[in-house]
């Protein structure tokens, strides 16, 4: 099958199959030649990656992409950033590829949503009308789920967990602070965008201290007892980080209920603690977009067909990426390339007069654990039968107790990675 | 480790590396963990396809 104008770049392998398994599995057959209006809003990794997909599935179609930022910033990598050994230019990505390609890309925000109608309307007024719209909006934040986390506390309390001027924001607030001052960091409950991020953000902090503030620490105040790749990130701070991280579990009185940002302050039920660079992570939601769709449930994330994204509370409407509720698949830049693939063949064939059909998906998230060595977690789910599930027997984790040459392996396949999926989305 | 180049594999080539990952005990990369979750004929499938993808320039 040619399908001009989707990179799929086979010099990384390594990217791993699962990145092509949305394509591979199911034998596409001629489309009609519809002249459908697919809408997608959202540009990020699910975004970007669906509207290539039905650009080259759909030749016929229009489709367009209401993305209101010029620039992508990309999360993955990001806190390499923080960690001060990469340069926020590698994180960023534009949507011009997308537009050569005959996706018409609009740089306005979605305001509103109306689904019996069928007709989303823009920032500027303008009112745009779908056969099937695809929503990939995203996370946003709970602000105030944390007492005194709001908007307009991250400047003093960075959460950095979208990528962009937070993430210069709190690497340039670890470089001017004094040697032997306090970083504290607090994760959320589940679920949230990228769960082993915090982890790895909490390893490439580390690392600057050791090097940069040997008489600094990082104090990880957690609202979980367990976390993913745990022992991988365990075994690596015990042998690298000794004397510069230390993470207080929920149990141990490690879930921050209530911030001061004027202070620096996280209390927890028994303790308040006073930092000098604060990164707090708050509590999530599906983007706010979802809600306004109706496609969010009272979770504030969105229930969906996992076979065809289809959400289950609006028809005609898909949603893909991290606002779905998808697990066991994580909330992950993988995951929302993946689902996007699969999610545009659903919609081919929808408008094709076809059923969705299922198949096999995956994920691998890599995460560093100090700049040049990194660990992975891998998981294939069928998607079978409108929901989710493992494929037993596949998936797991980087061995423990390795050597720094598989680790640094890992990190070389993790740069692949990042090339291989920022080349799909945007390149 | 370098990155294999599937610009000049065959179908049958790759669909054999693919299924030797289902067995392979190496924990250096992430294939093996993969590989185990997909049948011989859906490697078989994405082999061809792979194939067909290289075989378009």
């Amino acid at each position: 099958m040619s399908k001009p104008g989707f990179p799929v770049d086979r010099r990384r392998f390594m990217a791993g199959i699962g990145t092509l398994a949305g394509t591979s599995l199911l034998p596409l057959p001629a489309f009609a030649k519809t002249r459908a209006r697919v809408l997608i809003i959202g540009g990020g990794f699910g975004g970007a990656t669906a509207a290539r997909m039905l650009r080259d599935l759909l030749p016929s179609a229009s489709i367009t992409l209401l993305e209101p930022n010029a620039t992508y910033t990309a999360c993955p990598f990001s806190n390499l950033v923080i960690g001060g050994t990469r340069s926020i230019a590698d994180q960023y990505f534009s949507y011009e590829a997308l537009s050569l390609s005959g996706i018409a890309v609009i740089p306005e925000r979605a305001t509103d949503i109306d689904p019996v109608a069928r007709v989303v309307t823009c920032g500027d007024g303008r009112a745009l009308g779908y056969d099937r719209l695809i929503v990939s909006p995203g996370i946003d934040f709970r602000w105030n789920a944390i007492e005194g986390y709001d908007a307009a506390a991250v400047d003093r309390m960075p959460h950095a967990w979208k990528a962009g001027p937070g993430t210069l924001r709190l690497r340039d607030q670890l470089a001017a602070m004094d040697n032997g001052d306090l970083v504290v960091m607090s994760v959320p409950a589940p679920p949230f965008r990228c769960p082993p991020g915090p982890y790895e953000r909490a390893s490439l902090i580390a690392n600057y201290l050791k090097n940069h503030k040997p008489n600094s620490k990082l104090l990880i105040l957690d609202s979980q007892d367990s976390f993913s790749k745990m022992p991988l990130f365990k075994e690596a701070w015990e042998r690298h980080y000794p004397d510069h991280l230390e993470w207080r579990a929920a149990s141990q009185d490690g879930r921050v209920i209530r911030v001061d940002p004027a202070t620096l302050t996280l209390s927890t039920d028994f303790e308040d603690i006073r930092a000098d660079v604060a990164n707090v992570i708050p509590p999530q939601k599906a983007g706010e977009i979802a809600a306004r769709a109706g496609v969010a449930d009272a979770t504030g994330w969105c229930p969906i067909d996992a076979t065809s994204f289809e959400s289950t509370l609006q028809p005609g409407i898909h949603v893909i990426g991290d606002a779905t509720i998808a697990a066991p698949m994580p909330k992950s830049a993988f995951s929302a390339n993946l689902q996007a693939k699969v999610c545009a063949i659903a919609v081919a064939r929808l408008l094709s007069e076809m059923d969705a059909q299922p198949t096999v998906l995956a994920n691998t998230c890599y995460s560093f654990i100090t700049p040049d060595e990194a660990v992975s977690i891998a998981g294939v789910y069928s998607n079978a039968g409108g929901k989710f599930t493992n494929i037993d027997g596949a998936g797991g984790l980087s061995p423990l107790a390795a050597g720094p040459d598989v680790r640094k392996a890992e990190a070389a396949q993790a740069e692949a990675w990042f090339a291989a999926i920022t080349g799909e989305a945007f390149g | 480790m370098g990155v294999p180049s599937l610009d000049r594999m065959d179908a049958g080539t790759l669909s054999a590396r693919l299924a030797f990952y289902k067995t392979d005990a190496d924990g250096t990369t992430v294939m093996h963990r993969i590989a185990r979750g997909y049948s011989q004929t859906q490697l078989e499938a994405i082999s061809q396809y792979l194939s067909a993808e290289a075989s378009d320039e």
